[in-house]
């Protein structure tokens, strides 16, 4: 069973003066295997982290179904999405979300705490991925005290600690120098590897690489996708460039 | 650049931080609109006239000088706030390359407007609100209202000086700041992490002790005399101890709870206590302000009122009977030095109150004489010493009564022997359980040293009523013994006495009979000083008056900082919560709970020093009761009455504010 399936999702905004509209999604449809790595890529604009947020039930489709370990985001009820969230799925963001009254330890301890777990389980499972993520020495600290890799490890952290069935990170080598970046992909590829299923919206190229299938969203729908498989690193750079000229000239096509 | 761009670019900013600047010069024309009003009725010649007039002469200045000190206070207080969040603005300014100076410059022609705006508009609000205070004050003191429209030129001329004052402090402030930080500095001026407070354990005991001494002087003070000067002790050390236990104790209190894993690590306790920690300190400041405010607030008007509403029963302690007649039954040797007794003048009084009564037709009733012995001399806290050193500071009034006189007056059934006597006193060296009196011991069988009888006590002497330091009240057990302190004392005549009555009638028949008396023994050439109830319940009326006055004037000041506090706080912590809350919603809590997290955390914070304050309050009765014993209050139901009422009006109007900043809130976070 699919771990993540999108059919047919459409979005459309209706600004709330004058009642303009604009389609931000039109038909995407789409899924995900467990233990998948997948990247998103699109041009700005182009509906990836409104498509995310659907995903993450942020926000709700207009069209269309999101089903999440089999269960329909629709179906599920406003006051158990949050529920929901916090046991299904694990988030990584661009600019970390971690909170500054917290010390990293109970920003990674927030989603357990929420779900009223004993202090004593928490710690237990806590240990590993804090040496996993290389974050041990920092846990005391507070956000405004760490570098921007080890806030986003420690925003990982978070995300892994639910054991969550999906993790989904938007742009999340976005704010991080290429050394941090570096560091935080291999992470994805060693976690993935343990059976962790990805789901990562980028603009990255190089973050792109790293995933074992790419998917290309234009114009609110997929345009392409491209898997891995045997390829190597370099190829699949290459690859993935040539899909994004293709979507940058057909793009300036269309407009004529 | 054109010059008219800094102008206008001031005139537009001010536009644009209209969230910020709207409450700033609202608070600013109220505060502008009641230092005019109190220095116009300080300045109004029509109030001069009128009787007890200088009482609230005197209240109207110390409020001009709490205002405006207030202001002062509040005014930078609130600039600083404003020029904080704006820091961002400017740092734009500077990167888009002005220079310092004209930003300067824009900050000079900021404040020139907003000066006059403010100043403008509070004397409009002060010229139009004055007459309205006017009538209030004649209707509170019942004076007659003359009509007429009051402009006090001394008082606008003051207002500009005194806030002119303050805006050029606060300019300069703006200054000082903008040139010593970089643009870089500027820019992320909001945005810096702020710290975790670190718990300042030596700080938060100091607070503790604070609060604990100034409780315990408000409880522990039991002469009315010492409680006017340790009341300001008191405040102080409560002031202190508020702001060092909101700084430091509650952030130690709060990461005590933190150190509770158990409780800390549960979904009810860890992003409020989290969430305190971090909001205490940005706001201790804030809340020990709101804090000591209420307190002032609750403090001032309950007092006032109760003084005002205790008026009548003042005057019954104060002058238990209508008329109180002093004829000094004594007069001067040759020398002119040493008084001798005047046998007979006490009947030569007699006599020409029933030929008044005959011809008048006046009713007397139950005339009374009182006879009593007093002198000053010095005292050891056992014997009383007559050749003492003749300072001030080291001798003492005592003044003695038959127990049958103190009797007749009170209604107190005692018996006393020869050698035993029950001390009144309000000095500083209590009579312990015996006293040697010019030879004799006697045994104190009962000692007071406040509430009516010594009020009542003090009518059967001759000392006008007023606590003084250093006097000494006793009831000895017959006339024999009266005569016998009287002959032992070494000095000349101590023995002197007088009369009191009752009359009939209404309050103005009343002080009409006591004109008429007054008018016959003034003829009659006796020496003599003629107290009446009535003639006096006009001056308590006003003076009690003037307090209540005073004491809703600051309290409504207070009232409206405290307002204007809380309104900025709510803005400024629901920037910040704004991105607090979307993260814990994206982590995977619910909209309800986080709204509910942030609410209680807000409500607790928001109450925190309301209840504060109400306990301050309830530790400053015993001690504020002593003070309005003072002022011949000793009805504790009034006062308590006027605390229940004052307090329970003040907690909904906060409650109010509080809805109507919350709402403010919840709109900027959910934005």
């Amino acid at each position: 069973m699919s771990i993540l399936t999108v059919n047919n999702v459409g979005k459309i905004y209706t600004s709330r003066i004058g009642g303009s509209r604009v389609q931000a999604l039109t038909d995407v449809s789409f899924s995900v295997e467990p233990g998948e790595y997948v990247a998103i890529m699109g041009e700005s604009g182009s509906g990836k982290t409104t498509l995310l947020n659907i995903i993450a039930s942020l926000d709700k489709p207009t069209s269309g179904e999101v089903k999440i370990a089999g269960q329909s985001l629709s179906r599920i009820k406003e006051k158990d999405l949050a529920a929901f969230r916090r046991n299904n799925l694990g988030f990584v963001f661009q600019d970390f979300n971690l909170l500054d009254t917290f010390s990293i330890r109970d920003n990674i301890f927030l989603p357990l705490v929420l779900s009223g777990m004993k202090h004593d389980e928490m710690q237990a499972r806590l240990t590993p991925i804090a040496s996993r993520l290389s974050i041990r020495e920092i846990l005391d600290k507070f956000p405004y005290e760490v570098s921007g890799g080890q806030k986003q490890r420690a925003a990982a952290a978070r995300a892994l600690i639910t054991n969550p069935q999906l993790l989904l990170a938007d742009e999340p080598t976005g704010a991080l120098d290429s050394k941090s970046s570096d560091e935080l992909l291999s992470i994805f590829t060693e976690i993935n590897d343990f059976g962790q299923t990805i789901l990562m919206v980028t603009h990255s190229v190089k973050a792109a690489c790293t995933a074992k299938r790419v998917l290309f969203i234009k114009d609110g729908h997929v345009f392409h996708q491209l898997y891995k498989a045997n390829m190597s690193d370099d190829e699949m750079f290459r690859r993935i460039s040539d899909t994004l000229t293709i979507i940058a000239t057909g793009g300036e096509s269309n407009e004529q | 650049m054109s010059s008219k761009l800094y102008p206008r670019l001031a005139a537009v900013n001010i536009g644009k931080n209209k969230k910020l600047y709207i409450p700033y010069i609202l608070s600013s024309v109220i505060t502008i609109a009641m230092f005019y009003i109190m220095g116009s009725v300080d300045d109004n010649g029509g109030l001069k006239e009128m009787r007890g007039a200088e009482y609230l002469e005197s209240m109207t200045l110390i409020g001009v000088i709490v205002i405006a000190v207030f202001s002062c206070i509040f005014l930078i207080y609130t600039n600083s706030y404003i020029i904080k969040q704006r820091k961002k603005e400017f740092g734009l300014y500077s990167v888009l390359g002005m220079e310092k100076k004209h930003i300067a410059l824009i900050m000079l022609y900021e404040t020139v407007y907003t000066f006059f705006i403010c100043v403008i508009g509070g004397l409009l609000f002060g010229i139009i609100f004055d007459k309205l205070t006017y009538l209030m004050l004649c209707k509170l003191f019942s004076f007659e209202v003359r009509l007429g429209f009051h402009i006090s030129l001394n008082g606008i001329f003051y207002t500009f000086i005194t806030f002119g004052i303050i805006f050029l402090v606060n300019l300069v402030f703006n200054i000082i700041r903008i040139y010593r930080i970089n643009p870089i500095e500027l820019l992320h001026g909001g945005s810096v992490g702020e710290k975790e407070p670190k718990t300042k354990i030596i700080s938060a005991i100091l607070g503790i002790i604070f609060l604990a001494a100034g409780y315990a002087i408000a409880i522990v003070t039991k002469n009315p005399l010492n409680a006017i000067n340790l009341f300001l002790v008191a405040v102080l050390c409560v002031i202190f101890g508020t702001f060092l236990l909101f700084m430091s104790g509650s952030i130690a209190f709060l990461k005590a709870l933190k150190k509770n894993k158990s409780y800390y690590y549960s979904k009810k306790h860890f992003n409020s206590v989290s969430g305190m920690i971090y909001r205490m300190k940005q706001n201790a400041a804030g809340l020990s302000n709101i804090c000591i405010l209420s307190t002032m607030v609750l403090v001032t008007v309950s007092t006032t009122f109760s003084l005002y509403l205790g008026s009548e029963d003042s005057l019954k302690n104060r002058y238990p009977r209508d008329v109180m007649l002093n004829y000094y039954d004594y007069t001067y040797d040759e020398d002119g030095e040493n008084p001798v007794f005047y046998s007979g003048r006490a009947e030569i009084v007699m006599k020409e109150l029933e030929n008044i009564s005959k011809k008048e037709k006046i009713d007397i009733i139950d005339l009374r004489k009182s006879e009593f012995v007093s002198f000053r001399v010095g005292f050891d806290g056992s014997a009383i010493n007559p050749n003492y050193s003749k300072s001030e500071e080291a001798s003492y009034m005592f003044y003695f009564v038959t127990l049958k006189n103190y009797a007749e007056l009170t209604g107190e059934t005692i018996k006393l022997d020869d050698d035993e006597i029950i001390v009144f006193t309000s000095g500083d060296k209590l009579i312990g359980d015996s006293i040697n009196i010019l030879g004799k011991d006697y045994r104190v069988v009962k000692s007071m040293d406040s509430g009516s009888e010594l009020h009542k006590i003090q009518y059967l002497t001759n000392t006008g009523g007023y606590i003084l330091s250093n006097d000494n009240y006793i009831v000895v057990s017959d006339m024999s013994e009266l005569m016998r302190i009287s002959k032992a004392y070494p000095n000349g005549n101590a023995y002197d006495s007088l009369m009191y009555f009752d009359l009939s009638g209404t309050n103005e028949e009343k002080i009409q009979d006591v004109k008429v008396i007054r008018n016959y023994l003034d003829k009659s050439g006796i020496e003599f000083d003629l107290e009446s109830k009535d003639e006096s319940r006009e001056d308590f009326y006003t003076l009690n008056g003037s307090f209540l006055f005073l004491g809703v004037f600051l309290g409504t000041l207070f009232l409206v900082v405290t307002v204007m506090i809380i309104y900025y706080k709510q803005i400024t912590e629901g920037y910040s919560d704004r991105e607090r809350f979307i993260i814990m919603q994206n982590v995977g809590m619910s909209r309800q709970e986080v709204k509910q997290t942030i609410h209680s955390q807000v409500l607790t914070v928001f109450f925190l020093p309301l209840i504060t304050a109400c306990i301050h309050l309830c530790f400053s009765f015993p001690i504020v009761s002593k003070l309005l014993s003072m002022f011949g209050l000793v009805n504790k139901t009034i006062f308590i009455i006027s605390i229940a009422v004052t307090a329970a009006v003040f907690a909904l109007i906060y409650m109010i504010v509080y809805l109507l900043t919350a709402r403010t809130y919840y709109r900027i976070v959910s934005k």
